[in-house]
């Protein structure tokens, strides 16, 4: 597959693997080895760069405000995730970046879309699907509704790289807008930050999801969340792995609620963070990013699923 | 009766209400809290800070529709003010661009307020000169000539700020304002413009606790230089505080020489009188409420306790083979003697206080020693009396406002939920059918319903434990362990004293001291509740906290909610209980001294 003819007609492809994908000439790739996750794709960058002779950037450690990376000759270099200045170092001005979102960290590739943006030629995020989730065995439960072992704790909000609204609402009521997943509680974690309480509540679930359940846990796993809140019937829906659909979601929300402050918590997947940040990009005064920064639990994301590659830039 | 569905509503946040004056009502130390002494409020989520900060904000207008008083409120949001924390910004730069964002703060809020009691926009000369001053503090070359137009400046300002703070080495540094310079400066000015008496600029900051340690610092030197008008009120939950430095050596924020705290939590006669409030204004709108929580929730006594869990069958059992045994008299007195003390002679034989006929003839003998077992177990009996009966809904009721009151912990926010759940639970069942619906006279909410909503509560709480922290899933881990040790220890009396609901912790040091770390978490988020100790319970045992599981959990695990004695706990079983079910087994094991059931496993694991 061609992706550099693909993507001047769409935003968006998806493959089975992404052996069989071309990429422009001299492209830049990052990628993750933190994990150990199948869905990190770690064997085809390997062949990728140090084969094929691809420049490219390994994440192989991670703090809290920096990522080691590792280039292809093995050189390492710290980068602070939250200095953008820091970020755009890592890129030649008018490169063609590709970066495996799958299994680094979010305030990497969150902070990119900002530190990039007019600085690279262009910009692909490649987000590869889990098979499956790891459950959580019946006698480690602590509810009803906590079905999966995803992340033990989380650190709590904190902005993400390149995104921060100081402002808050002001005169504005608030919206919020989880994009649930299988974590109940987190979404229950993040809603209890927002004191006073907002005046409404707009979830958005995944759906297609990943699996055909999926959707189905999602909403079981947040039952406390909509008992809470009351919003059973105001839910919306946008492919799990589809950022572009979020955004788009996020603004038919925004003309529903248009004097409303979006406190937009990202929750589920990955893909679905991504559109929570495409569209802050556009309306950085209106609304704001919750995450609560869980700390995933090694090896709950198993199997490699379909990968999407996604057109950030142009 | 219907519209009462929404008085105890507003439990997560009372204050954004239209009708918050009608509502509020003074808490114990509110006349201390007024005037010009900068004050901390101590406390946890739901006693009150929020409600207390808020009543000085100039939205809060009397009856002529002038602002009670002239207060701004502001903040500390996470997800903001940690921003100045990041690495990417220097050391230097941090606290300053995190004063210059205090300093927006504050003075936008305070642009709003002059925009709302003045009410035009034709400003004099000094008011001119006022904001004129201001923007030469925030650099702002575009004077406006208006509040509204300051506050909208300021507010650019702000989103200026937010950009540098983005990306600090992409673009280049705003001008800082310096210190609390600007706030001072314009709080003085607006004292001297628009206040009609000497009382205070409040100036509100709440959530101290989510502040750094270099930024409490900063913002102990503005408590430090404070002076007339401004008068600082700060809310922070126990623990919050992280330093008293104030940026200059050798001279902290000290007490009460330069502020004085209150420590609101838990007082349980404010939390009466806001829901008297509360019952007062739905009588004003014409509902038939009693003016009193007390006949509001109609307490059920021990005795009617003991007939409703079924104490009837197990005496009547017992009556019947004393009969066979030939001790008519004794199964005669128990035939005749009130439910709950003849359920009380069976259970003190259980826990093997002698036999039931020498239990009883003491009782018939001796009034006096009969009052003090009534008084030291009649309680703890009523725990016992379902036990073994499997299907029962209801193993112990939890009813009347001293009994609501206890469940609180003195946290309005829970009461009021508590009261919301009961009217919520009486309406249903009154619009099914299932319950009689309120005659003529005054509503008093029945001790079933009441037991009911207890338990719905303290289920709903005890599912919200995961997400009320980082280390939430722990935590919870760690309540439905203590609360099952309880719930056996009651319901298991032989050899054990009655109702124990605290433990001290024992063991190694480092063992210790983190389980004391998990278990203060556990009292921030109000899972549990750490009192000082009132006695020494053992030769060896040294003056340290008691903790007990917050009384709001109590219904869940059908244990006491009062805080009675207490028992010690090896740390370290403590530790493995939080981390898995095994370690869980294993501290029931070293406390019931019996191998685990697969009852209690479905307690420790659901």
């Amino acid at each position: 597959m061609r992706w550099d003819i693909i993507q001047s007609a769409s935003r968006m492809s998806t493959v089975s693997a992404l052996d069989g994908v071309v990429f422009r000439g001299g492209s830049l790739f990052v990628y993750s080895r933190l994990d150990q996750q199948d869905r990190e794709n770690v064997a085809h960058w390997h062949k990728r760069c140090r084969e094929q002779g691809a420049p490219c950037w390994a994440a192989v450690q991670e703090s809290e405000d920096v990522v080691t990376l590792e280039s292809g000759d093995g050189r390492e270099r710290d980068v602070n995730v939250g200095d953008l200045a820091d970020l755009r170092a890592l890129f030649p001005k008018g490169s063609n970046v590709v970066i495996d979102i799958s299994g680094l960290g979010h305030d990497f590739w969150a902070g990119c879309l900002e530190a990039l943006s007019g600085h690279v030629s262009t910009l692909t995020y490649i987000y590869t699907e889990p098979r499956e989730y790891q459950r959580r065995p019946e006698r480690d439960k602590v509810g009803p509704f906590d079905l999966f072992d995803l992340s033990p704790r989380t650190m709590g909000p904190r902005p993400l790289s390149g995104f921060l609204n100081l402002g808050g609402p002001g005169r504005r009521q608030s919206l919020f807008v989880p994009l649930l997943g299988f974590e109940g509680q987190r979404t229950m974690n993040v809603l209890n930050e927002i004191d006073p309480g907002p005046a409404h509540t707009v979830p958005v679930i995944g759906v297609p999801g990943y699996q055909i359940e999926f959707p189905a846990y999602t909403a079981y796993c947040n039952q406390d969340f909509f008992e809470t809140t009351g919003s059973h019937r105001k839910w919306r829906s946008a492919p799990a792995s589809d950022p572009f659909a979020v955004k788009s979601i996020l603004g038919q929300i925004r003309r529903d609620y248009p004097d409303d402050y979006l406190y937009i918590a990202p929750i589920g997947t990955r893909p679905h963070a991504l559109g929570a940040m495409l569209y802050a990009r556009e309306q950085p005064e209106l609304c704001e990013i919750l995450f609560d920064r869980p700390v995933s639990r090694k090896g709950s994301r198993m199997g490699r699923g379909p990968s999407h590659l996604y057109c950030i830039t142009p | 009766m219907d519209e009462l569905d929404s008085m105890f509503a507003d439990y997560r946040s009372e204050w954004i209400r239209s009708d918050f004056d009608e509502r509020f009502v003074e808490p114990p130390y509110y006349q201390r809290f007024l005037g010009i002494r900068p004050t901390f409020l101590l406390g946890g989520r739901g006693t009150g800070k929020t409600v207390a900060l808020r009543s000085l904000h100039f939205s809060n207008k009397d009856t002529a529709g002038r602002p009670r008083h002239l207060g701004i409120y502001v903040k500390a949001f996470k997800n903001r003010v940690t921003a100045f924390s990041g690495t990417h910004l220097t050391p230097d730069t941090r606290v300053a661009a995190f004063e210059h964002y205090m300093n927006l703060l504050c003075c936008i809020e305070l642009a709003d307020m002059c925009h709302e009691v003045l009410s035009n926009d034709n400003l004099t000369a000094s008011q001119l000169a006022s904001i004129r001053l201001l923007c030469e503090h925030f650099s702002v070359k575009v004077i406006p000539t208006s509040y509204s137009g300051l506050y909208d400046e300021l507010r650019v300002q702000l989103a200026r700020l937010t950009k540098f703070v983005v990306a600090p080495r992409l673009l280049p540094q705003p001008p800082l304002s310096p210190g609390e310079s600007p706030v001072v400066d314009f709080a003085k000015d607006i004292h001297d413009s628009i206040a009609t008496n000497r009382e205070p600029i409040y100036i509100c900051v709440d959530e101290w606790e989510n502040l750094s340690e270099a930024q409490q610092e900063a913002m102990n030197g503005w408590i430090k230089n404070s002076a007339e008008p401004i008068s600082y009120k700060l809310g922070v939950r126990q623990g919050g505080i992280r330093t008293r430095e104030t940026g200059r050596s050798d001279d902290p924020l000290a007490c009460p020489a330069d502020y004085s705290d209150e420590d609101v939590s838990g007082d349980e006669h404010f939390c009466m009188q806001v829901v008297e409030k509360r019952l007062d204004l739905a009588r004003k709108r014409g509902f038939l409420v009693p003016p009193k929580l007390s006949a509001f929730l109609h307490t059920v006594e021990p005795a009617k306790e003991a007939q409703i869990l079924g104490s009837g069958k197990l005496v009547e059992r017992a009556a019947t083979d004393q009969d066979r045994e030939g001790h008519a008299s004794v199964a005669r007195w128990l035939r005749q003697a009130p439910p709950d003390e003849a359920y009380l002679a069976l259970h003190l034989s259980q826990r093997g206080l002698g036999n039931l006929s020498d239990i009883i003839a003491e009782a018939r003998a001796n009034d006096s020693a009969w009052a003090r077992k009534i008084d030291n177990y009649r309680y703890a009996s009523l725990f016992t009396i379902t036990k073994g009966r499997r299907g029962v809904s209801l193993r112990k009721l939890y009813t009347g406002s001293k009994t609501f009151l206890t469940l609180s912990g003195g946290n309005v926010r829970y009461l009021l939920e508590l009261l919301d759940e009961v009217v919520r639970i009486h309406l249903r069942e009154a619009h099914d059918g299932t319950a009689e619906r309120a005659n003529t006279g005054e509503t008093s909410i029945d001790g079933l319903i009441q037991s009911r909503a207890a338990m719905s509560v303290a289920k709903r709480h005890l599912d919200q434990i995961p997400g009320l922290s980082t280390r939430g899933f722990t935590l919870a881990r760690l309540v439905r362990s203590v609360g099952t040790v309880l719930h056996e220890l009651i319901r298991n009396p032989r050899n054990n004293a009655p109702e124990q609901t605290g433990f001290t912790l024992t063991g190694e040091k480092a063992a210790i001291e983190q389980a004391r770390s998990l278990l203060d978490e556990g009292c921030a988020v109000l899972s549990f509740v750490c009192d000082e100790p009132t006695k020494l319970t053992h030769p060896t045992e040294t003056q340290q906290q008691e903790y007990r599981l917050h009384p709001i959990l109590a219904p869940h695990f059908n244990i006491s909610h009062r805080r009675k004695r207490r028992r010690r706990i090896d740390a370290a079983l403590l530790i493995d209980a939080a981390e898995s079910v095994d370690g869980a087994s294993a501290l029931l094991k070293s406390i019931t001294g019996q191998k685990v059931s697969q009852r209690q496993m479905q307690l420790l694991s659901q």
